[in-house]
C-alpha cells in the first residue's frame, strides 16, 4: 500500500524505513530504524504503563466463561441441524408457491366469462346495437342513419309478412326506446319487439 | 489438512490474562476491559471450530478481540451522542455524579499515556496496543489487523507522533507524567 513519503513532519526520518525489508531486521531494530529517541521514550513509557495497569487490575475469570466452556458443544452436531432447516424452509416455500399458482389458474380458470354487451351475442344485435348507440345522442341524430339503421335490423331478405327482428332491445336505454318509437311511428314499419 | 481439536478450557487458562491486559489498554477503563475479555472468549468457546489453524490461537483471539472493541466503541459513541442531546434539551435535570471510589479508578487510569492511546483512531491504537502492551512481532500485528506490513510500521510511528501531539496540546511531556508508587524512575528522566 503505497503512501507519501513528503511529510511535514520534523521527525520523518531522512530513510524510507516503511518499504525496507525487514526479514534480517528483528522488531527492536526496526523500533530504532522508525524512532527518535522520545519516541523510543514513549513506547517503552507505555510497555511499563501496562504492565503497572495489569498489575492494579488483575484478570479475574468470571463464572460465565466456566459455564461456556464446560458446555462443550458437539461439532458435528452444529452445522447439519442449521443445513436441515434451510432445505426444510426451502421446501416449504416452493411447495406453498406452487399451491397459489395452481389455485390461480384453477379459480381464475373456471370463472365464468364477463359477460359482453347484452346485443353483441349476434351479427343483428351488434348491428343494432350500433345503430341504437347512434340514436342515444337524441331523435335528431336517428334521422341521419335511419337507412343504416333500416340496413341492420334485418341482414335477411325482408319479405312482406315478415316482419325484421330487433333483438336484446331489454337492455336498451329510454333515449334508444324512445328513438325507436319514433322510428318506428314515422316510418310506419311493421317490426317484432322481444323483450 | 484440517487443524487439530482444540481444547477450550486450556486455550483459556492459558490465554486469559494476555487478552484480559489488552482489553484493558484498548478500553480504557477496567469495567469495559472485564467485558471485552470476558466476550472474546465467550465467543471464542461458541465459535472454536471455526479456527482453521491459518494462525496461532492467541493471534485469532486478538482479532476477536479487536473487532469486539470496535463495535463498542461504535456502540459507546452513538449512546454518547444521544445522551448529549438528551442533556442538552434537559439542563434542569437532576443527573447524577459518578460514585466516589470510580472517580478514584478513573483518576488512576487518567495517570497512564494509555489514557491518551484511547483518544487515537483505532489503527493506530490498535498497533500500538499490540506492540508495545503485548509486545507483539510486526508480522504477527499485521496478521491481527489484517493489513501489510508497511502499514503496522506507519501506523505505530504515526501513533506515538499523535500521542505527543495529544499531550503537548494537554500541557503535559513525558517528563512531567506523574509516577505511579513505588515505580522505576530512571526512564521518565
Amino acid at each position: 500500500m503505497p503512501f507519501s513519503v513528503h511529510s511535514h513532519d520534523d521527525e520523518w526520518p531522512d530513510v524510507e524505513p516503511f518499504d525496507d525489508p525487514i526479514s534480517n531486521l528483528s522488531d527492536a531494530d526496526i523500533d530504532e530504524a522508525l524512532l527518535s529517541d522520545d519516541l523510543l521514550e514513549f513506547a517503552q513509557q507505555l510497555s511499563d504503563d501496562a504492565a503497572h495497569l495489569q498489575a492494579c487490575y488483575p484478570a479475574e475469570r468470571p463464572s460465565k466463561i466456566e459455564s461456556a466452556i464446560n458446555e462443550k458443544p458437539s461439532e458435528a452436531t452444529k452445522s447439519p441441524p442449521k443445513k436441515k432447516f434451510r432445505w426444510a424452509a426451502l421446501a416449504f416455500g416452493a411447495g406453498t408457491a406452487c399451491l397459489l399458482i395452481a389455485v390461480s389458474v384453477i379459480y381464475y380458470g373456471a370463472a365464468p366469462q364477463r359477460p359482453d354487451s347484452p346485443i353483441a351475442n349476434s351479427d343483428h344485435a351488434v348491428e343494432a346495437g350500433d345503430s341504437l348507440a347512434v340514436h342515444q345522442v337524441g331523435v335528431e341524430r336517428y334521422q341521419t342513419s335511419t337507412a343504416a339503421f333500416e340496413a341492420s335490423i334485418s341482414p335477411q331478405p325482408i319479405h312482406e309478412n315478415t316482419p325484421p327482428t330487433i333483438t336484446e332491445i331489454g337492455n336498451a336505454t329510454g333515449p334508444q326506446l324512445e328513438a325507436l318509437y319514433d322510428y318506428l311511428e314515422d316510418e310506419d314499419k311493421v317490426v317484432r319487439l322481444s323483450i | 489438512m484440517s487443524p487439530p481439536p482444540i481444547n477450550v478450557k486450556q486455550a483459556t487458562n492459558e490465554h486469559f490474562a494476555r487478552i484480559h491486559r489488552a482489553a484493558l489498554v484498548l478500553s480504557g477503563n477496567p469495567w469495559d476491559a472485564d467485558d471485552l475479555a470476558q466476550e472474546t472468549f465467550l465467543v471464542f468457546a461458541a465459535q472454536h471450530h471455526k479456527f482453521q489453524g491459518r494462525s496461532s490461537l492467541y493471534t485469532w483471539l486478538y482479532g476477536i478481540l479487536l473487532n469486539l472493541d470496535r463495535r463498542e466503541r461504535r456502540k459507546h459513541s452513538m449512546r454518547r451522542n444521544k445522551l448529549r442531546v438528551l442533556w442538552e434539551d434537559d439542563p434542569d435535570k437532576n443527573h447524577t455524579a459518578p460514585a466516589a471510589e470510580t472517580a478514584i479508578e478513573v483518576s488512576e487510569w487518567k495517570k497512564s499515556l494509555w489514557a491518551y492511546v484511547a483518544k487515537l483512531p483505532d489503527g493506530q491504537r490498535q498497533a500500538l496496543v499490540l506492540r508495545f502492551s503485548e509486545s507483539m512481532r510486526y508480522e504477527e500485528i499485521a496478521e491481527v489487523l489484517e493489513c501489510p506490513l508497511g502499514t503496522v510500521k506507519s501506523r505505530i510511528f504515526h501513533g506515538l507522533v499523535s500521542l505527543r501531539r495529544l499531550m503537548e496540546n494537554a500541557g503535559e511531556s513525558i517528563k512531567h507524567i506523574p509516577m505511579f508508587p513505588n515505580q522505576d524512575q530512571v526512564h521518565a528522566i
